[in-house]
């Protein structure tokens, strides 16, 4: 069981004080093998994990802040829950990459009454505000199992609490083009310890298996994807995150010769939730 | 003698056309302003008697995101299986009528749904799926089972029809066309074409 402190590291790799979690969240590490090796898949031939861009232009990346930013309780809204959970296989707008992966669009569009009112007024039908209700809370209903067990490839985001589904929520909403959403956007605080592990587990989960064998530098020329609980031995807090946030080239052993691998860089990550996804695997090594 | 068997001939390849029981009634539709004339039923308004549902459902597929097929005419009576081909889950709902939501099934899985009744026909159910709004099907149900879909180029053909007067009808979800009358005769074949305009 992991110790209910964590010790913040701030994107200059200093330590700051011990701080308690929240009563409501438990962290928890990441375990067992990636999404994509579950799926018997590989990068390639996935769309997952690909939220990420493909060697931007580091003077060009300008990653978002989170609202309100403090150092020890950062300040999340559900534009930022689903940056750091969602946005690697639903890319920004939601729209996905059908037929792997479903939009988010239509099922959010379907659990709104408004939505489904106009819907049926458009097909010149009159449906009762009873039939309107059944409908969109059964949808709301399959929405929110969805999210919580999964389903067919997408994996379980169980480790999700109801604070933040309730923030994550209404993003959707908006992000659908609901009428009223913006004005129903909620914010949280979070421990950057929870902020690291929906990073691990919402993105970098996707292709890193959780443990598995320390690769040698050469590794990234071959197939293997290295396992999250390799990064705190084999990387430096400061390569971790610009191996994140910028794609940093990887030394290969003979002088002058690196290599960019194959993994997409994740811009839109802060370099504070970068940091937190580094502590995160520092301080719940994965098992 | 030769000009009776030549008759005979005749008679015997008029039979073969429109079969043994009843007669045959073909066409075309013409959808006016639509890139195809598929997907229009072409029913009997009004047939005397009653008429048995089949004893197995007429199948509707949600496969590639669409409902297959786009346009199902039943008898009344009909149960429908609603099947999900697709690998995400689908719904079928139906905002017409009596109004039904079967909720919602993973891929391989299957729903049944009756058509019990209908009272003016033809009833017209357009199904709908709720997590994707692009997806739209039919199932038209009628009270008797002399009807045809039309194909892309319009043609349809309704076999077996009972001798007599009628009155055939044409729906189509997005187009229109009034009624017309035709005899059904185990002679010859009816040929009755529509043109539809919105």
């Amino acid at each position: 069981m992991a110790p209910a402190v964590f010790v913040v590291l701030s994107a200059r790799g200093m330590a700051g004080p011990a701080q308690k979690i929240g009563a409501t969240v438990e962290v928890t590490p990441v375990t067992g093998p990636s999404t994509l090796h579950h799926l018997r898949r590989t990068i390639e031939n996935s769309s997952m994990g690909w939220g990420g861009q493909w060697s931007p232009p580091a003077n060009l990346v300008t990653p978002p802040r989170p609202r309100n930013p403090t150092r020890s309780n950062p300040a999340l809204g559900g534009a930022d829950l689903y940056r750091i959970s969602c946005r690697a296989c639903h890319r920004p707008d939601g729209s996905a990459s059908p037929p792997e992966i479903n939009s988010i669009i239509g099922p959010v569009q379907a659990a709104s009454v408004s939505f489904m009112t106009d819907r049926m007024k458009a097909m010149g039908r009159q449906v009762d505000a009873a039939f309107i209700h059944g409908l969109t809370s059964a949808n709301e209903a399959d929405l929110r199992k969805r999210l919580r067990a999964g389903g067919h490839d997408m994996p379980s985001f169980d480790h999700l609490t109801d604070e933040e589904i309730g923030a994550l929520r209404p993003y959707l909403d908006q992000m659908a083009g609901l009428p009223g959403a913006e004005k129903r956007q909620r914010y949280i605080s979070e421990p950057p310890a929870r902020v690291g592990e929906l990073v691990v587990k919402g993105t970098c989960h996707i292709c890193h298996d959780a443990t598995g064998p320390d690769s040698a530098p050469t590794t990234v020329l071959s197939d293997i994807i290295p396992p999250l609980s390799s990064m705190p031995r084999q990387k430096t807090f400061l390569d971790f995150v610009r191996k994140v946030r910028e794609g940093a080239p990887i030394p290969l052993g003979s002088a002058g010769v690196s290599s960019r691998g194959r993994m997409p860089v994740f811009n839109y990550l802060t370099e504070d939730e970068a940091a937190a996804a580094y502590s995160y695997l520092t301080l719940y090594p994965p098992k | 003698m030769r000009i009776v068997i030549v008759g005979l001939c005749i008679a015997a390849a008029g039979v073969a056309i429109t079969g043994a029981t009843g007669g045959v009634i073909e066409g075309s539709v013409k959808a006016t302003g639509l890139p195809s004339n598929a997907d229009a039923v072409v029913y009997l308004q009004q047939v005397a008697g009653q008429f048995a549902a089949p004893t197995q459902p007429a199948n509707m597929d949600q496969r590639s995101m669409s409902f297959v097929p786009h346009v199902l005419p039943v008898v009344v009576g009909t149960t429908v299986r609603f099947l999900n081909s697709d690998p995400t889950p689908h719904n079928v709902f139906s905002p017409d009528h009596e109004k039904y939501n079967l909720g919602t099934w993973p891929q391989g899985q299957t729903k049944d749904h009756p058509f019990a009744t209908c009272a003016k026909a033809p009833c017209v159910y357009v199904q709908l799926c709720r997590v994707h709004p692009e997806m739209e099907g039919y199932v038209v149900v009628l009270q008797n089972p002399y009807f045809a879909v039309t194909s892309a180029d319009g043609h349809y053909k309704i076999e077996n029809v009972p001798p007599g007067n009628y009155s055939l009808a044409v729906w189509h979800s997005k187009v229109k066309g009034q009624p017309k009358a035709v005899t059904a005769d185990v002679s010859k074949p009816a040929v009755v074409d529509f043109v539809l305009t919105k």
